[in-house]
């Protein structure tokens, strides 16, 4: 007897008993349906965390003295020596492998005026060079950006982000304008593309100012931080470890002490989830998982009520020469398939439905291929696990005996 | 009456008679229900655990108390902090004022807080809060003395350097020795331990109460200074005192602050049921997704069921044809396959509970949960329910089927 036959005779006895039959395929489309929404939602929650931390580029370096993301009550960073101007000199000097040095210096937030407009005093200004927007991953849609010379000149040059435009130059062309902070002028010579917004907080809300113009104007002594760019990502953790051993020799760390600045990259920054979507993926895999469980139960419960109805049959098959294998596989085959149909009809609900979240968080789609992989190997084995016992039951059954069955 | 009850006694007795008869198809049925079960109550229990915490945490707040404070506390959205810079700062005065004026308010007190270390001879505690408070605060707040006493107005007045420890600094410096009438520095200055408070717990493993020490707020003045963040904490009586007081409480410290009627107020009454409403909206779409979830495993075993039982009325249909024929109307036929499928379920249910039980006991070494006998209710109800709605239409199909037909079966 071949596969197809096989196949056949099982959609057969599937459909002889419909009420039957699309109960437990209901049971299986549940259980796979808690299984997948659960671990595509929390794809796109992984998702939306990894987009909003993207906030460098993937070659990019961070070296501050306070984390980004803090987690705890740990206090210890506070009594750090700062990272100064001199250090960003220095580093910039002694360094071979890193490619574009920025450093970075952030005011408290202030209020942007333009003639008789002005802004919340909630804008964050902060100094950088040439190489600043393209390190935090921004980019000039306006304009032009800092040359070198701005830079060594301390020109009053602003570059301004997406929101203050909207809030001070509705419509106009903000290149050119000069606008005002803390009785400063400054010529708009720039605006950079929107990045939204992360964790409530927008990113087009700044000013950008030649580091030297603010420390002229701010005075030099500021906790700083600086971003450097890797030659290329693969060499990434090597301009890590130089960056490491060179500031250390510039802030006169001791070799018995750990460094007094954290290092920071994209992968490390998106690690800091990892924890939090690990929980919440265990939750969903066991919570749907034992969901199928009970599924599975149901399965096999059925298929034991199936071979005892199915004796006769059973016996017949037998005695007209079907041997113990044959049963096993037609028996296993039914459960499978039963396993399978409810298994796809659940993923497609399962993906729809945590897809869900997309629409709310504002995401991309998620296609969780993983996830559909392991589930159709997965219902295959669960329709195995739960049909073998049945099947073995059917295949043992002796022929005499089943002939006789009422 | 009594027949009915007898009727269903008979139901039991003949379902449990079934479900014995067919052993492993019963206890196949009967562990889909437990796992829904189990599921759905732990995961209730631990709903029922974070929710307890949270509310023995803000009972720790206090009760039936407001804050005024330069500062609104902000939830989400965007914080306007530049609309609130400028305001003024508390006043300790303030407190006394209000205390003077309102009709409403029980008591009020003023209070200032930071960050330091408390040292008693070679033992130090780190970050340990320290607040300032006045004498009316034992009044104010949720704190309890577990030994010796609280400072008095006159000791506050005299900014005397005396202290009342929380459990947690008292065990780190004392251990198991007596700390009421010993000596502790606190920013550089010796302390007399007067008090010892009651131990408060924690909220969630996260944010301990009891790593706190109280002195008078003179004292902290004398010390620290008190230019910023004082509050005034307005304890009421009751829950109506307080939605009736907090408005008198607004006009006296707008009379205070001497504010035209037409300016907005430069101060905020900050009560505790904002943390609450908020609590509730952040953690209501979680545990409406959790309960969703688990609720799929019940209504897998619901389904498991509700096929058995089908395939149960199948095999009895001639039973079911004879009882008809002499003259079981359909009602009691509904009833008698109702009651094997909430039997059915009602097993699953005391299994999973007890299963439950265990669970709760395994998280609970982790986090919290929380296993009250409303649960326990619940999830009888709901295996109740369950075992109704997945056994009614088998045991419809049984009541209504010809007794003619069904006796020709076989």
């Amino acid at each position: 007897m071949n596969l197809w036959q096989i196949i056949k005779m099982a959609f057969g006895a599937l459909g002889s008993n419909k009420t039957r039959a699309s109960l437990t395929l209901l049971a299986i489309v549940v259980g796979v349906f808690a299984v997948i929404s659960a671990s595509t939602a929390v794809r796109v929650i992984d998702n939306y965390f990894q987009n909003t931390m993207t906030l460098m580029g993937s070659d990019v370096i961070n070296i501050t003295t306070r984390p980004t993301v803090m987690t705890g009550h740990d206090q210890s960073h506070a009594r750090r020596q700062p990272i100064t101007f001199r250090h960003y000199e220095q580093l910039r000097e002694m360094s071979e492998l890193a490619r574009a040095i920025s450093p970075e210096v952030n005011l408290s937030s202030k209020r942007i005026y333009q003639g008789n407009s002005n802004t919340e005093p909630n804008v964050t200004v902060w100094g950088g060079n040439e190489h600043s927007l393209a390190n935090n991953a921004y980019d000039i849609e306006e304009g032009r950006n800092f040359t070198r010379d701005d830079i060594e000149h301390a020109r009053p040059y602003a570059i301004i982000g997406a929101d203050i435009r909207s809030d001070l130059f509705s419509g106009s062309d903000p290149a050119g304008k000069r606008i005002r902070i803390d009785g400063q002028h400054y010529t708009v010579i720039g605006v950079v593309e929107s990045k939204g917004s992360a964790f409530g907080q927008s990113l087009d809300n700044f000013v950008l100012l030649p580091y030297s113009r603010l420390a002229s104007v701010y005075g030099r002594d500021h906790n700083i931080n600086l971003q450097i760019r890797a030659p290329s990502v693969t060499l990434i953790n090597e301009t890590v470890d130089e960056a490491t051993g060179l500031l250390r020799v510039i802030r006169q760390v001791p070799p018995d002490r750990g460094n007094d600045f954290e290092i920071e990259t994209n992968e490390s920054l998106r690690g800091i989830f990892d924890d939090f979507t690990g929980i919440l993926y265990l939750f969903g895999f066991v919570v749907g998982g034992i969901a199928l469980l009970g599924a599975g139960i149901g399965v096999m419960n059925i298929m034991l009520v199936s071979v005892t109805e199915r004796t006769r049959e059973i016996g017949i098959r037998k005695a007209v020469g079907a041997n113990r294998k044959n049963i096993t596989i037609q028996f296993m085959t039914e459960a499978i398939i039963v396993c399978q149909l409810g298994g796809l009809i659940g993923m497609f609900l399962g993906i729809a439905a945590g897809n869900i979240l997309v629409v709310i968080m504002g995401t991309t789609f998620v296609l969780p291929v993983l996830s559909i992989v392991a589930g159709i190997a997965g219902m295959t084995l669960i329709g195995m696990i739960f049909g073998v016992y049945p099947a073995w039951k059917a295949a043992r059954l002796d022929p005499i005996e089943s002939l006789r069955f009422e | 009456m009594l027949i009915r009850i007898r009727s269903i006694y008979e139901g039991v007795r003949l379902s449990l008679y079934a479900i014995w008869s067919n052993k492993l198809r019963s206890a196949l049925t009967t562990s889909g229900i437990v796992i829904g079960i189990v599921m759905v109550t732990t995961m209730v229990t631990v709903i029922d655990g974070i929710n307890r915490s949270f509310e023995s945490s803000m009972e720790m707040l206090g009760q039936d108390v407001v804050f005024v404070q330069k500062w609104p506390w902000g939830f989400g959205g965007e914080y306007r902090w530049w609309d609130y810079v400028n305001r003024r700062e508390m006043d300790v005065t303030y407190a006394s004022e209000i205390s003077a004026r309102s009709t409403w308010a029980s008591a009020v007190s003023a209070e200032a807080s930071r960050r330091g270390s408390v040292t008693y001879r070679d033992e130090t505690a780190e970050e340990v809060q320290i607040d300032g408070v006045t004498a009316s605060y034992i009044r104010t707040s949720a704190i309890e003395i577990s030994d010796g006493r609280f400072f008095t107005e006159e000791e506050d007045h005299a900014a005397r350097n005396v202290v009342i420890l929380g459990h947690d600094v008292a065990d780190a410096l004392f251990n198991w020795r007596d700390p009421v009438g010993q000596r502790v520095r606190i920013g550089g200055r010796r302390f007399e331990v007067i008090g010892v408070l009651e131990r408060q717990g924690n909220f969630l493993g996260m944010q301990s109460f009891d790593n706190m020490a109280i002195i008078p707020i003179n004292t902290f003045r004398y010390i620290y200074g008190l230019h910023r963040g004082i509050s005034i904490r307005v304890q009421f009586d009751n829950d109506q005192a307080l939605r009736e007081g907090q408005y008198e409480i607004e006009g006296i410290m707008r009379q205070i602050r001497r504010l035209d009627p037409a300016e907005d107020n430069d101060f905020a009454i900050n009560r505790l049921d904002m943390f609450e409403q908020q609590y509730r909206a952040m953690t209501g779409a979680i545990y409406g997704v959790g309960i969703f979830l688990t609720a799929l495993s019940l209504f897998v075993g619901g389904i498991g069921v509700m096929n058995i039982m089908y395939v149960s009325v199948k095999e009895r249909t001639r039973e079911i044809g004879i009882r008809k024929a002499v003259g079981a109307r359909y009602r009691e036929v509904l009833q008698q396959f109702l009651v094997e499928s909430v039997v059915i379920c009602f097993i699953g249910g005391i299994l999973g509970i007890m299963l439950s039980g265990v669970a709760v006991y395994a998280i609970n070494q982790y986090f919290v949960a929380h296993l009250g006998i409303n649960t326990i209710l619940l999830a009888f109800v709901i295996t109740t329910i369950t075992g109704l709605v997945f056994g009614f239409l088998p045991a419809h199909k049984a009541a209504k089927s010809d007794p003619i037909e069904s006796l020709r079966y076989s």
